[in-house]
C-alpha cells in the first residue's frame, strides 16, 4: 500500500509544481484528440446522415461496416496506420510517421465510426415526418437536412462524447504511429496515455499516477462539458 | 387553357415490384377542395407525396397551374405546404415552429412576425404563441401545423388526414375550423383521408383510390348518388349490396329479380336481362311492423320486404339493424338498416322479431356488375 501512498503523494506534487513536461503532455494530448474529433465529425456526422437517412442496395452492409469500426482494436488500427505511413507505404512519401498529424490520423479512423454510427441511430430514430415536414414547407434539401440534425442533436452530441471518449483514452494507435518522441522541441509525440506506459515502466509510478489523475480529470470535464451541453439541449426540448 | 391548379397524368410509384401508384388522370381545379378517399392500402399517401412533390414517381408528369413540375424543383415545392397526419413538430416555440416556412424562404424577421402572427390568429391559437410545443395537446399541435402550412400561403394546400389522430370533439371543431379557414381563403386543397365524413364535411370533389388506382372521380353529390361500382357504393355508406338480373322495364322503373322471390325496383336506366348491382344505403331503409308486402299502404315506397330482425348494434343516438329478408338468399346477405334508438323502442326491435323493410326506388343505386363488392 506504501507504493500506492508514495505515487498518490507524488502525483500531487507534481501537479502543484506546474511541471512544464506535464502542461506539454497535456496539451499534445488535447491537440491530437480534439483534432481527430473535429475531423471524425466532419466524416461521421455527414456519412451518419447519409445511413440513417437513405436506403440503398448495399446499406446494410455498410452499417455494419460502421458498427464494427466502433469495435476496431486501437492496436490494429496503429498497425494500418504504420504500415500505410512508413517509408515502403504507399503513403510513406508524406513522411507522416511518428508525427502528431500521424496519431491525428489514427484517432480518426477510431472516432469517425463512433460519430456516424450514433449520428446514424440519431437521425434514424426520427419520424420520416421530420425531413418531410421541411420539404412540405419548402424546405431545400440541405436545408430540411440541417433541420433533422437539429432535431437529432442530442444524440449528435452523444456521438461528440462517444468518440473524444473513444480517442482519449486510447494507447495502442498513438503508441504505434506517434512513437512516444518525448523532448523539449522537435517532433514531440507523447501524450497522456503513452507517458503513463513510459513512466510506469521506468518504475515512475507517481509520475505515471499523476499523468493518470490528469487524464482521469481531463476525460471527466470534457465528458461534463459535452453532457452538459447536451443535456441543455434536451432539457430545453423536455421542460414542462 | 386548363383551370386546373394541378394536374397529373401516367403517375406510377412502385415499391419492391408491386405498383402502389397507378393514376391515368386527375386533375384539382383550382380554389377548389378535393378529398382523395380510399380504404388503408389504396396508395393515398403515397400519392400525397408525389403530388405534394415529396417523392419522385417512377413515371408520368405533375403539373401545378400549368407548369410541369418535380420533386426536385424546390421552386415548386415553395408554392405549396403539406400538413401531415401526425404533425411533426420541431424543438422549440410555436412561434419558431410556425415562422419555419419563412425562414427557409429567406422572408425577412419583420415580415415574418406579422405573417406568423396573422396565421397563429387565423387558427385560433395566438395564445399560444410562446408556447413550447411539447405542452400542446393534439388539437393545439395540429392547429400548430395548419398556421405552419397557411402562413407561406401556398397555392395548393396538402393535407393528409389532418385530423383522424383527434379525439371526437376535437375533431370536430378543427374540422369545423379548417373549412370556415379554407373558405375564407379560396385555396386549393387536396386532402387525403379514409373517413368519408371528413371528406364530406371539407370537400366538394372526390377522388376514390383502390390498389393505386382510381375508381371514380367527381363532385361529392355525384359521386355519392351515382357510385360507379359496388366498391365506391360500398365505401360512399351503402352497406347491402345485392346482385341480379333486371326482369323487365317500365316507365323508367326497373325491376331486378336479386333471388327468386326478392324483387327490387329501381329507377335507373338499363335494358332487360342486363346483369347488374344495387346498392342500399342503411338510412335509406325504412322499417315499419311487418305487414303484408301486398297489403295497399298509401306510401311512394316501391319496395316493400318482410324479414326477420337477424342482428342488432346500438351506436350512441342510432341503432344498426340486419335484416333476413323473406325468400332472399343465403348468399345475397341481410339487408342493413339504420334506425333512430326511439324507432327501436317504437317498434320493439331485438332479433327474431318480423319487420317490414322499404326503400324507394330512387334510393336503389344500380352498379356497374363488373364492380367488385
Amino acid at each position: 500500500m506504501q507504493l500506492f501512498w508514495d505515487a498518490i503523494v507524488e502525483a500531487f506534487r507534481l501537479l502543484g509544481s506546474l511541471n512544464s513536461y506535464v502542461f506539454q503532455v497535456i496539451g499534445l494530448s488535447l491537440e491530437v484528440s480534439g483534432s481527430a474529433v473535429l475531423i471524425g465529425l466532419v466524416i461521421g456526422i455527414p456519412l451518419g446522415l447519409w445511413l440513417g437517412l437513405s436506403r440503398f442496395p448495399g446499406r446494410s452492409l455498410l452499417v455494419a461496416l460502421v458498427n464494427t469500426g466502433m469495435g476496431l482494436p486501437p492496436v490494429v488500427v496503429g498497425l494500418f496506420v504504420l504500415m500505410m505511413l512508413s517509408r515502403r507505404g504507399p503513403l510513406g512519401f508524406l513522411s507522416l510517421l511518428y508525427s502528431p498529424p500521424a496519431m491525428v490520423v489514427a484517432q480518426v479512423i477510431l472516432a469517425t465510426p463512433y460519430i456516424a454510427a450514433i449520428t446514424m441511430s440519431a437521425v434514424g430514430s426520427l419520424p420520416r415526418e421530420a425531413r418531410l415536414q421541411a420539404l412540405g414547407l419548402g424546405a431545400s434539401r440541405a436545408q430540411s437536412i440541417l433541420l433533422v440534425l437539429r432535431e437529432a442533436r442530442v444524440g449528435v452530441m452523444t456521438a461528440v462524447i462517444a468518440g473524444f471518449g473513444a480517442v482519449i483514452s486510447e494507447v495502442g494507435a498513438v503508441m504505434m504511429v506517434g512513437g512516444n518522441i518525448a523532448g523539449t522541441d522537435g517532433n514531440k509525440t507523447r501524450v497522456l496515455t503513452t507517458a503513463i506506459v513510459q513512466e510506469s515502466r521506468m518504475g515512475h509510478f507517481g509520475t505515471a499516477m499523476a499523468l493518470g489523475l490528469i487524464l482521469l480529470a481531463l476525460a471527466f470535464t470534457a465528458m461534463m462539458l459535452l453532457t452538459r451541453v447536451q443535456e441543455g439541449s434536451g432539457a430545453r426540448w423536455m421542460k414542462s | 387553357m386548363s383551370d386546373g391548379a394541378l394536374e397529373a397524368s401516367g403517375l406510377v410509384r412502385t415499391y419492391d415490384g408491386r405498383r402502389v401508384v397507378d393514376v391515368e388522370h386527375m386533375t384539382v381545379e383550382e380554389g377548389r377542395v378535393v378529398a382523395i378517399l380510399g380504404p388503408n392500402g389504396a396508395g393515398k399517401s403515397t400519392l400525397f407525396r408525389l403530388l405534394a412533390l415529396l417523392e419522385a414517381p417512377d413515371e408520368g408528369v405533375i403539373t401545378h397551374f400549368g407548369r410541369r413540375v418535380t420533386a426536385r424543383d424546390t421552386v415548386a415545392r415553395r408554392r405549396v405546404a403539406a400538413v401531415f397526419q401526425s404533425p411533426f413538430l420541431f424543438q422549440g416555440k410555436v412561434s419558431s415552429n410556425v415562422a419555419y416556412g419563412l425562414r427557409v424562404r429567406r422572408v425577412s424577421r419583420k415580415e415574418t412576425g406579422l405573417r406568423v402572427a396573422k396565421a397563429l390568429e387565423l387558427t385560433g391559437i395566438a395564445h399560444l404563441t410562446a408556447a413550447e410545443v411539447k405542452t400542446l395537446s393534439g388539437g393545439e399541435a395540429q392547429r400548430v401545423a395548419l398556421a405552419r402550412a397557411l402562413v407561406v400561403e401556398p397555392s395548393i394546400l396538402f393535407l393528409d388526414e389532418p385530423s383522424s389522430n383527434l379525439d371526437v370533439d376535437v375533431r370536430r371543431s378543427f374540422r369545423r375550423d379548417l373549412r370556415s379557414i379554407v373558405e375564407r381563403l379560396g385555396t386549393t386543397v387536396v386532402l387525403i383521408t379514409h373517413d368519408r365524413s371528413e371528406a364530406f364535411s371539407l370537400a366538394q370533389s372526390v377522388v376514390l383510390m383502390r390498389d393505386g388506382r382510381i375508381v371514380q372521380q367527381g363532385g361529392v353529390d355525384e359521386v355519392y348518388s351515382r357510385p360507379k361500382d359496388a366498391f365506391v357504393a360500398g365505401f360512399m355508406g351503402a352497406r347491402t349490396i345485392w346482385r341480379g338480373v333486371v326482369a323487365r322495364v317500365s316507365d323508367g322503373i326497373c325491376s331486378v329479380r336479386v333471388d327468386d322471390r326478392l324483387m327490387v325496383e329501381v329507377v335507373a336506366e338499363a335494358s332487360t336481362g342486363d346483369r347488374v348491382a344495387l346498392a342500399i344505403r342503411p338510412e335509406d331503409v325504412v322499417l315499419s311492423f311487418d305487414a303484408s308486402p301486398e297489403a295497399p299502404v298509401a306510401t311512394s315506397v316501391r319496395n316493400r320486404w318482410s324479414g326477420v330482425v337477424e342482428s342488432m348494434r346500438m351506436a350512441g343516438p342510432l341503432a344498426d339493424i340486419w335484416i333476413d329478408l323473406d325468400g332472399a338468399a343465403a348468399d345475397s346477405g341481410p339487408l342493413h338498416a339504420l334506425v333512430t334508438r326511439p324507432s327501436v323502442q317504437e317498434l320493439s326491435l331485438a332479433p327474431g322479431v318480423r319487420v317490414t323493410a322499404g326503400v324507394k326506388a330512387t334510393a336503389v343505386h344500380l352498379l356497374d356488375e363488373t364492380g367488385e363488392g
